[in-house]
């Protein structure tokens, strides 16, 4: 017997004694996990979203001192070294936040 | 008579059926866990969350399934990706060395099977998947979808994404690699 024949012989037995695996409660768990999932469904969830950014909004202009701030914002910029490591760490923080997100919605 | 994938599928998509998502789950629970397993040296904690996650994904992803590929073939491409992501993270983390620093979670239940295998059986297919952890993500999953799920190489190429050829190559070393540990293998029972 070759080599070859070898591995294929023993991946043939494996295939002939393949356990089947009780359900044992996994496809009711499945089940439950998407019951909670469909609880909100997506337009109820985008409305709730929405709504409550809007509210924000709102409140943000009605309290928010936005003149005060606007007069802090300088009228010039110089560029040390400082603000560009602050731009970089910034830049890559957001490039991993964005690269996990990818990550986890990937199918 | 039971109905098909795609008629359990079209319950889904169209009718929101939970009774015929869990009827697809039930026919493909087993060896999607049991592949699962063997990619994942055996670990069933890891294995099982995977599993559940893949059909989570699956159902939320149905309407995007097109009846051209077989259920079985787009359930592996997702659990593939799921495994290579978990790795991914894991090592990103440096948790773990990918899986052969990973310690043994799991505990060896012959209760979870049905009495349809001896130990001896279920011992070589544990042993397999501890020889198998030494190949590469993409080795392993080639290999196991080539020969022990018997898939074509066209189907092993729509599954992990990748080119014909790089199938082949994959396959290939996976098997030259194996041979190796099951030689060791060997060599070690032996003495």
């Amino acid at each position: 017997m070759t080599r070859e024949t070898d591995i294929d012989s023993l991946f043939a037995e494996l295939r002939s004694t393949e356990p089947c695996i009780a359900d044992q409660g996994f496809s009711t768990r499945i089940l439950a996990k998407l019951e909670q999932k469909a609880g909100l469904s997506f337009f109820k969830d985008a409305l709730i979203t929405m709504l409550f950014t809007l509210m924000g909004c709102l409140l943000s202009y009605a309290f928010f001192p936005i003149a005060e701030l606007t007069a802090l914002i300088p009228r010039t910029i110089h560029i040390s070294p400082l603000s560009l490591l602050t731009l970089a760490g910034t830049i890559t923080l957001a490039c991993s936040s964005a690269y996990c997100t990818l990550e986890a919605d990937r199918i | 008579m039971n109905p098909t994938d795609q008629a359990l599928i079209d319950a889904v998509v169209k009718e929101g059926s939970h009774r015929a998502f869990a009827e697809l789950v039930k026919r493909y629970q087993s060896p999607l866990r049991y592949s699962l397993r063997q990619l994942t040296g055996w670990n069933e904690a890891l294995a099982d969350d995977l599993a559940q996650e893949t059909f989570i994904k699956a159902h939320s992803a149905l309407s995007s399934f097109q009846s051209k590929a077989k259920f079985s073939s787009w359930l592996y491409r997702i659990a593939y990706n799921l495994m290579l992501s978990h790795f991914r993270v894991a090592r990103n983390r440096e948790l773990t060395g990918g899986l052969r620093g990973q310690e043994e979670q799991s505990l060896w239940h012959d209760n979870d099977y049905e009495a349809i295998v001896s130990n001896e059986s279920l011992q070589l297919h544990r042993d397999l998947a501890q020889a198998m952890k030494y190949l590469s993500d993409n080795q392993r999953m080639a290999l196991h979808l080539s020969l022990h799920r018997e898939c074509t190489q066209q189907e092993i190429s729509d599954i992990m994404s990748i080119p014909l050829g790089t199938v082949k190559t994959l396959i290939t070393r996976g098997k030259a690699s194996l041979r190796e540990q099951l030689a060791d293998w060997k060599t070690g029972d032996k003495s």
